[in-house]
């Protein structure tokens, strides 16, 4: 009957609608280089006025202004963070998994496949958690070369990855991979040889946004964990009998 | 010579031989077919042993009402089997997977994908495996079950048993090495989530004693102080208000 075809038609699309939606968006991962570069240049200026680390004596509407700024980027700053770094932290405990193999020069020989769905799998989502943060996120256009280039490489990995189970290559190109990813997270993490928890760099941002209010100037630490102390040091009216 | 006749009652005994051997073959086919971690049970696990761990964390000195003390305390009661169970059963699996691993490190290496592993190596690592998982189940049984389990512990346990399945499936030397070394670094992973807190070690049976000890000292008593080692040690003192002795001192 003429329905059948029409129903036929109906069960193909809808078979072609949910293998599209299953299908975790192979060949088209790409890192939002420019948002991130723009990240990187905020988080730069932030931690170049309050160096991790240091005792220093601020005015207040200095502090303020530059939390103000890093403010809207703060949960940008965190997705990114934890997606480099969950993804940094799959791909170590993955590539153990090979550690214990000599060379292979057979080119038959193929990846485990609940192996292969692990990485598949991380590298998705991080390119996936990190779209979707830069999206939310408000920023101006910037660009640093050397950045542009690493995000290149990564995603000319990430994309080769979904194409082959060919052990040799599935190794190498996640112990590459894996490089790449923690070079990049570290700059998002590192400051003059000081390494910067982000959860707690953004506590701390918090407390002495805080701290800061109704003062015109203080004295801090910049240890950015739950010890850091601010100090009052704003000028005193001087009390009635005094004068 | 000696001739056997074979009488009708024969032929219903060797029947019945058949299909009792199939009767002991069919557990094993049932916990191969198995590799499933019972993953809700294990989340409410972590939560719970999370709450009590934050309650008494590690190496600190406290004061505590014993009402609350005992509150907690009935709360864990439920799980310590399951608690010792998967501690018990995820660290044995580990520390053969450890043993296993070593066998190895002196292979030099792999001309052909065709190499299979040694049918006593495979049988190692297939047994601790389906035994790991047999035994958790088992524990896991009768126990409250969760709606939200934690995505970590999904994620984490989903993983383990589609690497244990992938294991039942190949002897191919490569793929079973591979497969073997990433269980054994997810199952480290996820018996130190049971085994640490706040960043210190602790040793599940030293701790579920602890608790014991703890509570038999907190009944009868309203106020204690206590250090939480978690060792069989455990130090406490009574700090309840105490009752005037006698008729005269309340006059005093």
């Amino acid at each position: 009957m003429p329905i059948d075809q029409h129903l036929s038609g109906l069960e193909d699309s809808n078979t072609k609608v949910k293998l599209k939606n299953s299908l975790p968006s192979p060949f088209n991962l790409i890192l939002p280089a420019d948002q991130l570069a723009f990240l990187l240049l905020e988080f730069r200026t932030i931690v170049k006025e309050i160096p991790p680390n240091s005792y220093l004596d601020m005015y207040t509407a200095s502090i303020l202004t530059v939390v103000e700024r890093f403010h809207p980027y703060i949960v940008f700053y965190s997705d990114v963070c934890n997606s480099f770094q969950k993804l940094c932290s799959e791909l170590n405990n993955w590539q153990s998994s090979f550690n214990l193999l000599p060379s292979i020069n057979n080119n038959d020989t193929t990846i485990a496949n609940s192996l292969y769905d692990w990485i598949i799998k991380e590298v998705n989502a991080a390119y996936s958690d990190i779209n979707k943060a830069s999206q939310k996120s408000k920023y101006n256009c910037s660009s640093l070369p050397w950045l542009t280039d690493v995000c290149e490489k990564i995603d000319l990995i990430s994309n080769e990855l979904q194409t082959t189970q060919n052990l040799s290559k599935v190794v190498s190109m996640g112990s590459g991979l894996n490089t790449l990813v923690s070079k990049l997270h570290q700059q998002y993490i590192m400051y003059k040889g000081y390494e910067i928890n982000p959860s707690n760099f953004i506590a701390y941002l918090n407390s002495i946004k805080q701290f800061s209010q109704n003062k015109t100037m203080i004295k801090l630490n910049t240890y950015y964990d739950y010890t850091s102390s601010f100090k009052d040091l704003s000028p005193k009216p001087k009390k009635w009998w005094n004068i | 010579m000696v001739e056997y006749i074979t009488m009708p009652i024969d032929d219903q005994l060797s029947e019945l031989e058949v299909s009792n051997t199939k009767a002991q073959e069919l557990p094993l086919q049932n916990q191969l077919s198995n590799l499933t971690l019972p993953v809700n049970e294990l989340s409410q696990l972590f939560k719970e042993f999370e709450l009590i761990g934050k309650q008494f964390p590690p190496f600190t000195t406290m004061n505590a009402y014993t009402i609350d003390i005992l509150n907690q305390l009935e709360r864990f009661k439920q799980y310590h089997n399951f608690y010792l169970g998967v501690t018990e059963n995820l660290g044995n699996l580990s520390a053969n997977l450890e043993d296993w691993k070593i066998s190895f490190t002196t292979l030099s290496n792999y001309p052909s994908s065709e190499v299979t592993i040694p049918p006593s190596l495979y049988k190692w690592i297939k047994d601790k495996t389906v035994e790991t998982y047999y035994n958790i189940n088992l524990f896991s049984d009768n126990l409250p079950d969760i709606s939200n389990p934690s995505p970590h512990l999904i994620d984490l346990c989903l993983r383990m048993d589609d690497i244990s399945k992938d294991l039942m499936n190949t002897q191919n030397l490569v793929q079973v090495v591979s497969l073997g070394t990433a269980l054994s670094k997810l199952i480290s992973k996820l018996k130190d989530d049971f085994t640490h807190i706040t960043g210190h070690k602790i040793t599940p049976s030293y701790f579920v004693l602890y608790l014991n000890n703890l509570e038999i000292f907190s009944k009868d008593k309203t106020d204690i102080k206590l250090i939480t080692n978690h060792y069989q040690d455990g130090w406490f003192q009574d700090q309840s208000p105490k009752l005037k002795k006698s008729f005269f001192n309340v006059f005093k």
